[in-house]
């Protein structure tokens, strides 16, 4: 069942065209990634699914409900915006409870949900006392506290070290579990691969492919990395055919094949040669394909 | 209206925990009272001020000699410390305004014929001794005919002319409210001293009519004028000081979009901003008031109609600057930008709008830029409806008041975006 459906979205601030002509659908129960750098326009497709915005033209259905249904929609969803942050002064309890009253949740709701989220051990904490990665869950919670049958979470790990970001990933995979379709936004290619069932990528308001990332990564023909430091006795090892690579310091040996790739590597490990290190191909390698450029930590392109 | 509740509830607890917020609402009111009602509390010296109105002028437009005799030897006395007013203006409308810091006006007119009256008075008063004196000689025996038709023609020449003597109705009038701290004081000294001027400058025992007109308004000692300044005030800086900034901060922070993404309606997110503000006002009112009242001895005027009055001020007030803080914490999208803004139309408007000193002492350009103010409104309609009980410029206060909530309002629902463009 397609929870979301998107058609031809498009909007504009000024000249500037945000997101052109957009089209996708999220199937229910799946974790969507929607991928892309700064200024893609994630976080203006997101505002216009959570019924913040309004797009120029195209249409979207959120669970069957047209855009221009926005109560109904607000009712039936669970939202995290980017950056978010609650009131500091609130406890975790307090601001959680304050979004599910809004909602004519009960204190059960609110308990059930603080338990979920692994909060209710630090309910009666400030917000501004607890750690990054405790706030994301607060702020999840939050977004979950009307039990949502889709959640947007915006950029949910932004700024986080990697370590909670992980558990903030375990979190979001609980959402799955949970029967939850989620709709996250993100810069980050690893969490977008590691996470999604399927990813959108999307650049400069339109989206360059989608699919779920490892039907990407063979459909982009992506290669198995053997990478290795230098030494004029390799190119004589390596008998079989492979696309042989000559970089400054390192020559890069790439393949389709797994088996290859890897019995190249023992090869070499074989032989004494240092510095070897096997690559499997990733989101990453496709998005430096697609787009030509990586995403920095920042979001931006490099 | 349940969800504004929520709204209302997650805005006081923020304040209730802030330690500025608790500052700024509660405790530096408090501290202003206890300065500024310290520094002007201590009028009651033995000293009073009296404005002197002299309307007994001759056609030169010069004080009569008597009139100003009057006044030099009111001054004299040194009991009275007398300043003088023209003799064109409306002495009871001079009386009912506020004068300089605190200052209670209590007014003395002079009026037109008072020294002509003293005259005829002292000339009737020896006609009549005169005429007594003769009419006892003339019934004596040892005078002869033609003495005696002497002193009757005599006696007929001065009856003549005590007749011809016309005493004007004239009194003097004392502008003052029987409510003012020092009346009994002040009308006990100041009617010793009219009897015996009146005695001396007729070298009989006149008794000078006095006149005494009721001012219609109490004069108020500092802690009177700052209570109610302070509530208006902390209604103010609440709104500009603090809902400014907190109003950007949501925004930047996420919790507007999370908000924004629930079902609860505008109207229901500003009037639970609303109410939060109106609470926390309510709690600084009466802790002013409390110390106002056990520390400073103010007295609150307690009729229906006017805690009626004063309870419409203060919630049109706290709509008005609500709305207000919420269009600045909306347009403004950077807290630190919006709180500043916030300071530059505060303070100003802090010092013009007669919170801290009557708007009377300041020069009137200063006091046609406080007329557009809304805290000149605000403060001014409070005192008069809590303290004076006077309402001369309330039912226009609230007006105007009403009128700004209405436009910043709808301003406010205008610029706050949810989920349209």
């Amino acid at each position: 069942m397609k929870i979301i459906e998107v058609n031809s979205l498009t909007k504009r601030y000024g000249n500037v065209v945000a997101i052109d002509g957009i089209s996708f659908y999220v199937e229910q129960g799946e974790i969507f990634g929607y991928l892309g750098p700064n200024g893609s326009g994630k976080t203006t497709t997101v505002e216009i699914l959570e019924c913040l915005r309004k797009p120029d033209s195209g249409k979207a259905f959120i669970l069957g409900f047209e855009l221009s249904e926005a109560n109904e929609i607000k009712k039936r969803i669970g939202v995290m915006p980017q950056n978010f942050a609650a009131f500091d002064l609130l406890t975790v309890e307090e601001n959680v409870s304050f979004i599910a009253k809004v909602y004519n949740k009960t204190n059960d709701d609110v308990k059930r949900i603080l338990e979920l989220m692994d909060l209710w051990d630090i309910r009666k904490r400030k917000y501004e006392e607890l750690s990054g990665g405790t706030q994301r869950r607060v702020g999840i919670a939050m977004a979950l506290v009307n039990d949502p049958e889709l959640v947007f979470l915006d950029e949910p790990t932004v700024g986080l070290d990697p370590e909670i970001r992980r558990t903030v990933w375990s979190v979001i995979t609980r959402l799955r579990d949970a029967g939850k379709t989620v709709f996250l936004t993100t810069h980050y290619i690893e969490e977008a691969e590691r996470l999604c069932d399927r990813v959108a990528i999307i650049l400069r308001g339109k989206i360059m492919a989608i699919d779920d990332p490892k039907s990407m990564v063979n459909k982009y023909g992506i290669k198995y990395v053997v990478k290795v430091r230098k030494d004029p006795k390799i190119p004589k090892i390596i008998e079989d055919e492979v696309e042989f690579i000559e970089d400054k310091d390192y020559y890069l040996i790439k393949t389709e094949n797994r088996l290859k790739a890897r019995k190249i590597a023992y090869e070499l490990e074989v032989n004494g040669f240092e510095d070897i290190e096997l690559k499997s191909p990733s989101l990453e390698d496709v998005f430096l394909k697609l787009i030509g450029s990586k995403i920095t930590e920042a979001g931006e392109l490099a | 209206m349940k969800n504004s509740v929520y709204v209302a509830n997650a805005f006081f607890k923020t304040w209730l925990r802030s330690r500025s917020g608790l500052f700024f609402s509660i405790i530096f009111p408090v501290l202003l009272l206890a300065v500024f009602g310290s520094i002007f509390g201590n009028t009651q010296n033995i000293s009073f001020t009296v404005y002197v109105q002299n309307k007994d002028l001759d056609q030169q437009g010069n004080a009569t000699q008597l009139s100003s005799a009057f006044i030099k030897s009111l001054n004299d006395t040194g009991i009275f410390s007398v300043k003088t007013i023209p003799s064109n203006v409306d002495a009871l409308s001079f009386a009912r305004s506020q004068g300089g810091i605190f200052e209670q006006r209590r007014v003395i007119v002079i009026p037109r014929g008072f020294q002509s009256y003293l005259l005829n008075y002292s000339e009737k008063a020896k006609l009549e001794e005169g005429i007594a004196q003769l009419s006892i000689l003339l019934n004596s025996t040892y005078l002869n005919d033609t003495q005696k038709q002497e002193i009757s023609l005599l006696l007929s020449y001065m009856k003549t002319a005590l007749q011809k003597i016309k005493l004007n109705n004239v009194s003097l009038e004392i502008y003052i409210s029987k409510a003012d701290p020092s009346y009994e004081q002040f009308m006990g000294f100041m009617n010793n001293f009219i009897s015996k001027f009146g005695s001396y400058s007729t070298g009989n025992n006149l008794s000078i009519p006095v006149n005494e007109v009721e001012i219609g308004i109490r004069p108020i000692s500092a802690s009177d004028y700052y209570v109610p300044s302070y509530i208006a005030f902390t209604i103010m800086s609440n709104a500009l000081f603090g809902l400014t900034g907190v109003i950007s901060d949501l925004r930047r922070r996420g919790i507007f979009k999370r908000v924004v993404a629930t079902p609860l309606r505008k109207y229901e997110w500003i009037f639970g901003v609303f109410l939060s503000q109106l609470i926390l006002i309510a709690i600084s009112s009466v802790i002013l008031l409390i110390t106002g009242y056990f520390v400073f001895k103010t007295t609150v005027i307690l009729d229906p109609l006017h805690i009626l009055l004063t309870l419409i001020g203060i919630i049109l007030g706290t709509f008005c600057f609500t709305t207000i803080g919420t269009v600045l914490g909306t347009v403004f999208k950077q807290p630190d930008t919006a709180a500043t803004v916030g300071s530059v139309i505060a303070f100003p408007m802090m010092f013009l709008s007669g919170v801290f000193f009557p708007v009377e002492v300041m020069p009137s350009y200063l006091q046609a830029v406080a007329a557009i103010l809304p805290l000149y409104y605000l403060s001014v309609g409070l005192r008069e409806s809590m303290i004076q009980g006077v309402l001369a410029l309330t039912p226009v206060a609230l007006i105007i008041l009403g009128v700004l909530s209405v436009v910043f309002l709808a301003l406010s629902l205008y610029l706050t975006k949810w989920g349209e463009e």
